[in-house]
């Protein structure tokens, strides 16, 4: 039976000389202690514009009650679990992100890999959102590296909002960076350094290649032995030309057909997200909202200078 | 044995006001951060409060400010760090805590010395009762143990004894004073570089070779020296000068472990040079001018008081280098030397004119 560390009932203050060895002597006593007198490492992140949305929501996208569901009182619930599961172990003040990546493998800490990327996931999407959003329309190097891969941006929204709507069960949708591993210089001079991606994860699932085992990319009731076989051996389509460079390998400590990538958006389509403001079947619309609600400035600060420098091409 | 009553201060700050934090603009761990940035600015949120979302707003990830170059080492580095920058704080806000490298990248300041830094860090903890030194009666607090006591230092005592010694450090490298750091114990070798490098003065964490003072003709005999002025720049053409004259002595010793630097202290001492020593329970404390009780054996308590005294140092030196660019130094110096004659440089141009004409000449019959 896999015993789940939750907040145990008063029962626990009966003080005995022997514990099961499931339980540690830490977490014992970080659950005799009052709450109030607990030290609690994680707190919820503020966000850049958390007074205005608590008061009037996301402009165009949440109401202030949807805000405060989806945002505040879920965020905040995320974090206690976080507490919790951490409370008294070595990993207590680590990062969500460290742990996603540090439990991906453990199914033992499946719970705390959870609320952890569900956590990180969650922050993600709201830090894209701002009362003021910029239009992409503004930002030229962003547009026309984004162009580069997707053609056009009604092919990378189109992309995108149907790979969602598409998407039975809850899970989040990314645009991510991913790098060319392959580092041989052929044709000399500079080519493409990588490409932009889109990436499903499911429920919470991480997109970072490094936990490349939790990615969730598929439902996996859908498949079958032999297409999820082919899904767990994929390799990305771009810059693949042969094995990976010996050196992108080493420094990634990747799993296999992992890449390095670099999250920039994600839409979170869980329905306590948008049920309250949308209703029912109202997820087509909310992830069009959500399209016209993209701060493209906060994307842009997140893109790495290699995805928007122009691609220059070399005379043979 | 020495009772006080333990009070319970109220309205105290519940977390101390230095707390090791992390800092964006580091790049690596081995470079100390030159300027101190307080880690609880960034924490400074409140709910509600107007300029909180301000200073959110301001504080943007700017990594990218290195172009990269076509090297692809240099790219992956630039990338690393950039994603490092972005996704690796996302998910909750944890909260400040201690960790042990940052005591040695970012060391506290003497504006930071408080009780609960001191207590955290261990400083409190001094030895056994049998194994005491009477003399320092006056700077334990009290006894804690039933079976093996131990006595007890007074944290507001190691604070007022560390706050005047980092008054001192600061003084004497304001005035241009060399400060030696020694620490000879194990793991205290890291801590004490630190300290030199950012007090500007020499460090030691090997075994002190007795007579290095009061021998030094003969042990810092060979010793290279050099002569600088006021802005730290060296001054060329004293050497003949120095060939005679003796290794500099330093202008203040701290030292981090009393108990096996006692032949330093006594030297020290017989030079009327004036010492800072962390002195525990069982130290003689009348071995250094300005003892700071405070526990030896942890080498958090260690790193942290001489962290607090390199950082003094660097205050002390920053206002000196201020006050020399505007020129304000001290213009009496006892150092004996004369500034390099140009008598001899004409001379030499003399004598190569002369070999010339006589190479000359010598080829007439």
């Amino acid at each position: 039976m896999i015993t789940r560390r939750l907040a145990r009932p008063a029962s626990a203050f009966a003080s005995s000389t022997w514990t099961c060895p499931s339980c540690t002597r830490a977490s014992i006593i970080s659950q005799t202690r009052l709450p109030q007198q607990q030290r609690r490492a994680h707190h919820v992140p503020p966000l850049t514009f958390d007074e205005t949305f608590r008061q009037d929501g996301i402009p165009g996208l949440l109401s202030d009650q949807g805000f405060r569901i989806a945002w505040t009182d879920y965020q905040a619930l995320l974090v206690q679990k976080l507490n919790e599961l951490t409370a008294g172990e070595p990993t207590e003040n680590a990062q969500t992100k460290d742990l996603a990546l540090q439990f991906a493998r453990n199914p033992m800490a499946a719970s705390l890999f959870n609320h952890a990327s569900m956590a990180h996931n969650n922050h993600f999407f709201f830090s894209t959102l701002s009362t003021a959003p910029m239009k992409l329309d503004k930002l030229p190097t962003l547009e026309q590296s984004l162009c580069t891969t997707f053609g056009s941006i009604g092919t990378l929204q189109m992309t995108m909002l149907d790979t969602a709507a598409s998407m039975f069960g809850p899970g989040f949708v990314w645009l991510i960076w991913a790098r060319n591993l392959d580092n041989s210089s052929v044709g000399g001079g500079s080519k493409l350094r990588g490409s932009w991606r889109i990436l499903t994860t499911y429920l919470a699932g991480t997109p970072y290649a490094e936990a490349g085992y939790r990615q969730q990319g598929i439902d996996a009731n859908n498949q079958n032995a032999k297409s999820y076989d082919e899904y767990m051996r994929a390799t990305p389509p771009v810059g693949a030309f042969g094995a990976y460079s010996k050196s992108g390998q080493e420094q990634a400590k990747l799993p296999p057909g992992g890449t390095n990538v670099l999250p920039v958006l994600c839409v979170n389509t869980w329905e306590h997200v948008w049920l309250r403001d949308y209703g029912i079947n109202g997820k087509r619309t909310f992830l069009k909202d959500w399209w016209d609600a993209i701060d493209w400035a906060a994307v842009e600060q997140k893109t790495p200078r290699e995805a928007s420098q122009p691609v220059q091409f070399h005379r043979a | 044995m020495i009772i006080r009553s333990l009070i319970l201060r109220h309205g105290r700050l519940a977390l101390p006001r230095y707390t090791p934090g992390r800092t964006l603009r580091r790049c690596y761990a081995s470079q100390i951060e030159e300027t101190y940035t307080n880690p609880d600015q960034d924490q400074q949120y409140v709910a509600g409060a107007e300029d909180a979302t301000k200073s959110q707003v301001m504080t943007a990830i700017s990594t990218q400010n290195s172009i990269a170059s076509d090297d692809q080492v240099a790219r992956d580095w630039e990338f690393f760090h950039h994603q490092k920058a972005v996704t690796g704080k996302i998910g909750s806000e944890v909260e400040t805590h201690y960790r042990p490298h940052e005591l040695l990248s970012n060391p506290p300041s003497p504006r930071d010395i408080t009780l609960e830094l001191l207590m955290a860090s261990q400083s409190h903890i001094g030895h056994s009762t049998s194994l005491w030194h009477p003399a320092n009666a006056k700077y334990i607090f009290g006894v804690r143990g039933e079976q093996d006591p131990i006595h007890i230092i007074s944290l507001d005592v190691t604070a007022a004894h560390l706050r005047r010694a980092c008054k001192v450090v600061s003084g004497v490298t304001e005035r241009g004073g060399l400060v030696l750091f020694v620490g000879s114990r194990e793991g205290q070798a890291r801590a004490v570089v630190n300290a030199a490098s950012m007090a500007q003065g020499c460090h030691l964490f090997t075994k002190w070779i007795p007579g290095t003072i009061t021998n030094g003709q003969q042990i810092l005999g060979k010793c290279k020296k050099k002569v600088v002025n006021h802005r730290d720049e060296e001054v060329k053409g004293f050497e003949d000068q120095l060939i005679q004259k003796a290794a500099v002595k330093p202008d203040l010793v701290v030292c981090l472990n009393p108990l096996e630097n006692y032949v330093l202290l006594h030297e020290c001492a017989l030079n009327n040079i004036p010492t800072i020593g962390i002195v525990d329970t069982d130290v003689n404390p009348t071995w250094v001018t300005y003892p700071i009780p405070a526990n030896d054996d942890s080498l958090r308590c260690v790193q942290v008081i001489a962290g607090v005294l390199g950082r003094a140092g660097q205050e002390g030196q920053a206002l000196r280098r201020e006050g020399a660019l505007v020129g304000d130094y001290p213009p009496r110096q006892d150092h004996g030397l004369e500034p390099p004659n140009e008598v001899e440089k004409d001379g030499s141009k003399q004598d190569e004119a002369e070999r010339g004409r006589t190479l000359l000449t010598a080829g007439d019959a």
